[in-house]
């Protein structure tokens, strides 16, 4: 993985490619890897669908090797969405194959002249691209399939479905999975926009002949890893819930908390929520004969992607997430896990960011377009996506535009991002986080790594009320971190359990990589990622302005426990403080 | 039948348990001898080891507060309890007993018991969410949860077809019952002690 493959659109005639060394980039992957090519060679006042955007995909420093849970793969690009820096990243097959052919990146920049659709071909041979506008308006599924006609069925595919192709604001980067369906996407901030406004519509990966990575010290990688996944196993999260029920198994819990985002961020909690709870997933699934036990690719050991069939028993789409269940089902009112799985294979078919597209219909619906509860019509809006109407490409731009043109003032996003499954109000950290990412409102950027652990910015005290601040930031920089190294993030509550799984963990990189990193080296290549992005953002214009939640989340209180986002001003200007 | 209470059993081994694990997650109803701390109530009134509740339950609701301290929590008559194994994400850590993110939480959310609630009668609620409702509820099935008959029959029409497979007949005070006569032969009742045998 020591080289760049640079795809640039505008060269005359036909695309040009090129293979880069690392140069300034070495040792960087990931998120890292993304920001950093963004932060140097993307102007930051670009338009973000013109020729100056680069769409950079880079698996993770740990991926194709035999290190377990090191498939996740980062999208990078000035965001179409919020007009910042973005990373988005997905689980799937991606992030192993690519690595194994040697590539740390592949760089799509330019814009070709003439709109003419491409595939791209890389194997250990080399790279072939080609024009193919037979694919245009296919959804990723049918793209999939065709590329397996033409390929066969021992590749790995990133596509844009329609909603790309439109380059729209909540288009997303498909990636298929160990089956081939293009089920885990890189969803948030339009990456899929930018793949499509470079005319890009598939580019196919087979890895035959390829070895596995091999780490500097086998030995020491090979014992590292043994022990990482015995953690992973022996712990109750990782090793039974997730496996068990899938991330879905939040439903319950934060509804009980009274943090589930109901009827468009109206209430904290929703009637409906036992039936479409993990546990009914999961009960739903094995009684269909699908499998709520799976991977999204290979060396996971989690297993918590699973599958959803039908009512007749036919694979209709992976086991929708956490955050889809939430956001197309108690968001918008609905309880039925049949509608919300057909959702879930819209959304990924056409391409779609499932959090931004439940957040869109909530906000829809509170504009009348369809009454909360009613799931045909959330079905019937989505398609309108689809079929590229002018409803749906107001629908496809998210929920700041759909807010907007139909005239609502609760519009959950931040920096125009839509805001995922926990209502900040009642898990004020969250907000935090949320108002401040250089990402907009995402729950990912600050997630369960443990900041004292890692030793980053400091011993905290987390019962202290002001530590909020300083445990979003602590938690912002472990995840820029983690997030470099191709590690699910679902590793988190096993390394911060286990004193010898985290161990385990930083020994396989160092193993890997020959080098000694400590603690202080991950929270330096952490506050190096946030800074490189918040200077990005900075020069496209982001003030601290852009760094709060919506108006109402201050003056409206959420039941049942009738609270309000307190958190003041001047501390949100403090996180970035290091 | 006493004081609106009818008496369902239904058999079917693993399946029927499989069937009605969503109630658990409902929650259902537990009448105390006496109200108490949080402690207390789930270990000697509701036979929950204390050392499954230190080390499998890792979050626990009090009224829709995330509770750290068993001990100095009281749990009032008509309180809501709900009881979680260990959740991912950063939500899961945040909301977990004892947790270093504890202070993710909004402080002001949900309200605390008055302690000269101690010692009065009562009843609370209890919720059994994810392996912790696999994992305890064969037990209170064994020995009847109280739901109120509205729920029972709401749960029954969603769960309908699946309970037709795993237990198509149930007892109601000792009475064989079709299931899909059930809900006409608790006519009058106001709550249901439902039982679910584990063995066919």
């Amino acid at each position: 993985m020591d080289k760049i493959l640079r795809i640039n659109m505008s060269a005359p005639g036909k695309p040009e490619i090129k293979i880069d060394s690392m140069g300034d980039y070495a040792g960087l992957g990931g998120r890292g890897l993304t920001s950093a090519i963004v932060a140097k060679e993307v102007p930051p006042m670009c338009h973000p669908l013109g020729a100056d955007n680069k769409l950079i995909i880079a698996p993770g420093i740990l991926s194709g090797t035999a290190a377990a849970m090191s498939g996740r793969i980062s999208v990078g690009c000035k965001s179409p969405l919020t007009g910042g820096i973005k990373e988005a990243n997905s689980g799937g097959q991606g992030a192993q194959v690519l690595a194994r052919l040697g590539y740390a990146a592949i760089v799509i920049e330019g814009k070709p002249e003439k709109k003419t659709l491409y595939k791209i071909f890389v194997n250990k041979d080399g790279v072939d691209i080609a024009e193919d506008d037979s694919l245009r308006m296919l959804g990723n599924y049918d793209t999939v399939n065709r590329m397996k006609a033409e390929f066969g069925d021992k590749i790995a595919c990133v596509s844009i479905g329609q909603a790309g192709e439109m380059m729209l604001g909540a288009a997303s980067v498909a990636f298929t999975d160990m089956e081939l369906r293009p089920c885990r996407h890189a969803g948030r901030g339009g990456v899929g926009a930018v793949m499509g406004s470079k005319g890009m519509k598939v580019i196919v990966l087979d890895d035959a002949g390829m070895k596995m990575r091999s780490p500097k010290d086998p030995e020491k990688f090979k014992a590292a890893n043994k022990i990482f996944v015995e953690g992973l196993r022996k712990h109750p999260v990782t090793g039974e819930g997730l496996p068990a029920y899938g991330t879905n198994v939040l439903v319950n819990v934060v509804n009980e908390a009274g943090g589930f985002p109901t009827h468009n961020f109206k209430s904290g909690r929703f009637d409906g929520a036992s039936r479409i709870s993990g546990e009914a997933l999961a009960e739903m699934e094995t009684e269909r004969g699908a499998n709520p036990t799976h991977g999204c690719h290979r060396g996971c050991v989690i297993q918590c992607s699973g599958t959803f069939f039908d009512k007749n028993g036919n694979f209709l789409s992976k086991q929708p997430e956490y955050e889809t269940v939430w956001a197309h089902g108690g968001n918008c009112g609905i309880d039925d896990l049949d509608a919300i799985a057909m959702l879930d294979r819209l959304d990924d078919d056409y391409g779609l960011d499932t959090i931004e597209m439940g957040a869109t219909i909530g906000v829809a619906m509170e504009a009348g377009l369809a009454a909360f509860g009613d799931a045909e019509a959330a079905i019937e809006l989505v398609k309108e996506v689809g079929k590229g109407t002018p409803l749906g490409r107001i629908l496809g731009s998210g929920a700041g535009v759909t807010g907007k043109v139909f005239g609502v003032e609760r519009v959950p996003v931040v920096k125009n991002q839509s805001m995922p499954a926990y209502d900040p109000r009642a898990v004020q950290g969250m907000g935090v986080t949320y108002a401040t990412s250089t990402m907009g409102a995402d729950h990912t950027a600050g997630y369960c790594v443990t900041a004292n652990l890692l030793g980053v910015g400091g011993t905290v005290d987390p019962l202290s009320p002001e530590g909020q601040i300083e445990l979003s930031r602590n938690l912002q920089i472990a995840t820029a971190a983690i997030d470099s190294t191709g590690m699910c993030l679902f590793i988190a509550f096993a390394i911060l359990d286990q004193e010898e799984t985290f161990n385990a963990m930083v020994d396989m990189i160092n193993a890997f990589t020959g080098l000694s990193m400590t603690a202080e080296d991950v929270s330096a290549l952490g506050k190096n990622i946030l800074t490189m992005e918040r200077d990005f953002n900075l020069q496209a214009g982001f003030t601290a302005k852009d760094d709060r939640l919506p108006d109402y989340f201050i003056k409206e209180t959420l039941p049942p426990h009738d609270v309000t986002f307190a958190v003041a001003d001047a501390d949100l200007d403090r996180v970035f403080d290091f | 039948m006493a004081e609106g209470i009818v008496t369902v059993r239904f058999k079917g081994g693993d399946k029927a348990f499989s069937v009605f694990q969503g109630l658990l997650t409902q929650g259902f109803e537990c009448p105390l001898k006496t109200c108490g701390t949080l402690k207390h109530v789930l270990c000697r009134q509701l036979g929950i080891s204390e050392s499954y509740l230190n080390e499998r339950v890792q979050t626990i609701f009090l009224n829709g507060r995330a509770v750290d301290d068993l001990v100095g929590e009281v749990v009032g008559n008509n309180s809501r309890i709900a009881l979680s194994a260990a959740m991912p994400g950063l939500v899961g850590a945040v909301f977990r007993k004892g947790g270093m993110l504890s202070s993710l939480r909004n402080p002001r959310a949900g309200t605390t018991q008055d302690a000269s609630l101690e010692n009065r009668l009562g009843r609370v609620t209890l919720k059994l969410f994810n392996l912790i409702a696999a994992e305890l509820g064969p037990e209170f099935f064994k020995n009847g949860i109280l739901i109120k008959k509205e729920q029972l029959i709401h749960y029954l029409g969603w769960k309908k077809d699946l309970l037709h497979k795993a237990c198509p007949a149930a007892t109601v005070d000792g009475r064989q019952v079709e299931t899909d006569a059930l809900a006409s032969s608790l006519a009058g009742a106001e709550y249901v002690r439902l039982f679910v045998d584990g063995d066919e």
